[in-house]
C-alpha cells in the first residue's frame, strides 16, 4: 500500500514536471529565475497550463468515481450518461447568445449538464424494473439528443467566427489556458472536490441497494441528487473551462481500482489523481505535436486500449 | 404485553386481477423468533416489503401500535434476500449501522469503531479490514447480522437467511440470531425454507399459503402429527424428535 501511494505520488510530480517544461517554448530552471522572457512564459503559460490540466483531470477522475459508485456500474460515467455532452449544449449556447464570460460559460454548462441528468435519470426511472444497464442506455439516447441539439446551435452559429469557435473549443484543448483561466476553474476544483470527500459516508451508503441503504436511515433520492449535482458541478466547471474531454472520467476510477480494489477514501482520491496524471501526460503530448491536436485525440488514444485491457483483466477474473 | 409487530387483514397485488396476499393477519411479540414458512412465491417477500413499507398495501402495519410511516428505519433492521455486498472493507460495511446517528459531515467515531470491531468479534469475524465481497456466503450473513445488530431496531426482518449456507454456517447465523434476539429482547421474523432448521431454531412458525397465513404454531407445543399435516404442502413427511441432552426435531420426505 505504502509503495503504490509513493508510485502515485512520484508519478504525479514526473507528470508535473515535463508539462512545466515541454512545449514550444523551451525553457531551463536557470532561465526561470534569470530570463524575463522565460519568466513570464513559466508563470503566464506554462504553470497555470500544468495546474489546470492537474486539477481539471483531478475533477473529471473524482467525477467519473461517483457516478460510477453511485449507479453501481463502472461504465456509467459522465461522458457516457450523456452529462459531459450536455454540458457542451449548455457551454456553446452560452457562446452563441450569452457572449464569452467564463462564468456565464460555466454557469450555462452546469445547466445543460443537470438538464442532461434529469433527462437521463428520468427515462431509466420509466423502466420498471431497472437492471443496471438502464442508465447506460438511457445515456445513450440522451447523449444522442444532446448531439442533435449540437447540431442546431452550430447550424444558428455565424460560420465566420462563432462556428470556428464552437468547434475548436468542441475539440477539446488546454491551448488557450492563461493564468486568468486559473480563477474559473481552480476554487470550484477544490471545494467541491472538499465537499465531495467529506461527504464520502454518503457514497459509500449508496454502494448498497436502495432498501438496504434506506432502512439504514439514508434519504436514498436526496442523497443521490445531492452527490451527481456536486460531481456534475466538477465535470461543468472543467469543460467550460478545456472543451470536451474525453474518456478520462471513465478511465481514472479504473486504474486507480488497479491500485486499491475496495471502496474508501484512498480510492477516491487515487481516482482524481489518475485523472490529473491522464491529462497531464495527454496534453504534454499534444504539445509535441506540430500542429497542437486537441487533447481529446490523445486521451482516447490512450484511454480506448487502456480500457479494453482493463475490461479484459476483469472478465478474466 | 409485548406487542411488537401487529398485522390486520392485510392485502398486496402487482397487478389487480392477481393477488398475492389476500387478508394476512398476524402478531409479534418481543422476545420472539418466528419463522415464515411458504413455497417459492407464495408471498413471504411480498409480504417483507409491505411489512418495510417498499410496496403499497390494504389494511393495516402497526408497530408498538402506530404506524410505521417514515420511521421504519428506526425500528426494523434488514437483512435482504441473497446477500451481494459491495467491495468494502468489512468494518466500513458494519460502521453503516451508524449512519443516520451521525451530521451530515461526521465520519464515524472511534468509539463507534470500537463497537463496530467488538461486535465483529463476537460474531466471528477476524479480518474487520478484509474485503466484504471477497467473504464466502455465510461471513456475508454474519457481517449483516453484525450490522443489525449495531442498529437499535428491536424488530429484525431476514429474508432467507439460511439461502446458500451449508449446516454449519446455518448453525452459525441463526445460532448467533437465536441468542441475541433473547439477550437483547429484540424479536425476529425470518422467511425460511431448511424445514429442520425452522423446527429448532423458532419460536413459532407461520405458514404462508394462499395469500394467507395457513398455520400459526409452536412447534414445541403441536403434536408431530398435526405438523406432519399441515407442513404436507411441502410434500409427505416424516417428523420425529431425536431425544438427547435437549430435543430435537427431525424431518425426513416420506416418497423419497
Amino acid at each position: 500500500m505504502k509503495a503504490r501511494s509513493f508510485l502515485i505520488a512520484a508519478l504525479c510530480l514526473l507528470a508535473v514536471t515535463i508539462s512545466l517544461f515541454v512545449g514550444k517554448y523551451p525553457l531551463t530552471l536557470e532561465g526561470i529565475f534569470s530570463d524575463p522572457v522565460q519568466q513570464s512564459v513559466f508563470l503566464r503559460l506554462r504553470l497555470p497550463r500544468t495546474l489546470v490540466a492537474l486539477f481539471g483531470g483531478f475533477a473529471l477522475g473524482l467525477a467519473g468515481y461517483v457516478f460510477q459508485t453511485i449507479f453501481h456500474n463502472d461504465l456509467a460515467s459522465p461522458d457516457v450518461v450523456g452529462v459531459s455532452s450536455g454540458a457542451s449544449v449548455g457551454a456553446a449556447f452560452a457562446i452563441l447568445f450569452l457572449g464569452s464570460s467564463a462564468l456565464l460559460i460555466t454557469c450555462s454548462a452546469f445547466l445543460g449538464a443537470v438538464l442532461v441528468l434529469f433527462l437521463t435519470l428520468f427515462l431509466s426511472s420509466l423502466q420498471k424494473n431497472r437492471g443496471k444497464a438502464t442508465i447506460v442506455l438511457a445515456g445513450i439516447a440522451v447523449h444522442a439528443l444532446a448531439q442533435t441539439a449540437l447540431t442546431a446551435l452550430k447550424l444558428e452559429a455565424d460560420p465566420e467566427r462563432e462556428l470556428a469557435s464552437i468547434e475548436y473549443w468542441l475539440m477539446g484543448s488546454l491551448n488557450d489556458v492563461t493564468l486568468t483561466t486559473l480563477p474559473s476553474l481552480l476554487p470550484v476544483v477544490l471545494l467541491v472536490s472538499a465537499l465531495l470527500f467529506a461527504l464520502y459516508r454518503h457514497v459509500l451508503v449508496l454502494t448498497l441497494d436502495d432498501t438496504e441503504a434506506t432502512l439504514l436511515g439514508a434519504r436514498v433520492k436526496g442523497t443521490r441528487w445531492g452527490l451527481l449535482l456536486l460531481a456534475t458541478l466538477l465535470v461543468a466547471s472543467v469543460i467550460s473551462v478545456t472543451g470536451l474531454v474525453s474518456f478520462i472520467s471513465l478511465l481514472a476510477a479504473h486504474v486507480a481500482k488497479l491500485l486499491v480494489r475496495r471502496h474508501n477514501r484512498t480510492l477516491f482520491l487515487l481516482s482524481g489523481l489518475a485523472g490529473g496524471i491522464l491529462l497531464l501526460f495527454a496534453d504534454c503530448l499534444t504539445r509535441l505535436t506540430a500542429a497542437e491536436l486537441p487533447v481529446s485525440v490523445f486521451t482516447s488514444i490512450l484511454g480506448a486500449p487502456a480500457l479494453l485491457v482493463l475490461l479484459g483483466r476483469k472478465q478474466h477474473e | 404485553m409485548n406487542k411488537l409487530l401487529q398485522i390486520t387483514d392485510l392485502s398486496c397485488a402487482y397487478r389487480p386481477d392477481r393477488p398475492i396476499l389476500k387478508g394476512v393477519s398476524l402478531l409479534i411479540e418481543r422476545g420472539e423468533i418466528v419463522g415464515l414458512l411458504g413455497l417459492n412465491g407464495s408471498g413471504k417477500t411480498t409480504l417483507f416489503r409491505c411489512i418495510l413499507g417498499t410496496l403499497p398495501y390494504k389494511g393495516s402495519v402497526l408497530f408498538e401500535g402506530n404506524p410505521l410511516g417514515k420511521n421504519a428505519s428506526k425500528a426494523i433492521g434488514y437483512i435482504p434476500q441473497g446477500t451481494s455486498v459491495p467491495s468494502l472493507s468489512v468494518l466500513d460495511f458494519v460502521l453503516l449501522a451508524f449512519y443516520d446517528e451521525l451530521p451530515l459531515f461526521a465520519s464515524p467515531t472511534k468509539e463507534q469503531k470500537e463497537r463496530a470491531k467488538a461486535m465483529l468479534e463476537e460474531v466471528g469475524i477476524a479480518y474487520a479490514e478484509e474485503d466484504c465481497a471477497s467473504l464466502s456466503g455465510g461471513e456475508r450473513q454474519l457481517a449483516l447480522l453484525a450490522r443489525t445488530f449495531l442498529r437499535p431496531c428491536p424488530l429484525l426482518v431476514l429474508d432467507e437467511p439460511d439461502a446458500s449456507l451449508d449446516a454449519r454456517n446455518k448453525k452459525r447465523v441463526l445460532g448467533l440470531l437465536k441468542r441475541k434476539i433473547k439477550e437483547e429482547n429484540r424479536a425476529a421474523l425470518l422467511s425460511l425454507h431448511d424445514l429442520t432448521f425452522a423446527l429448532n431454531y423458532c419460536d413459532r412458525l407461520l405458514l404462508l399459503k394462499d395469500g394467507m397465513i395457513y398455520a400459526d404454531f409452536s412447534p414445541k407445543d403441536t403434536p408431530l402429527e398435526e405438523m406432519e399435516r399441515i407442513l404436507s404442502v411441502y410434500g409427505k413427511m416424516k417428523i420425529g424428535m431425536l431425544h438427547g441432552e435437549k430435543d430435537l426435531f427431525a424431518v425426513a420426505a416420506e416418497d423419497v
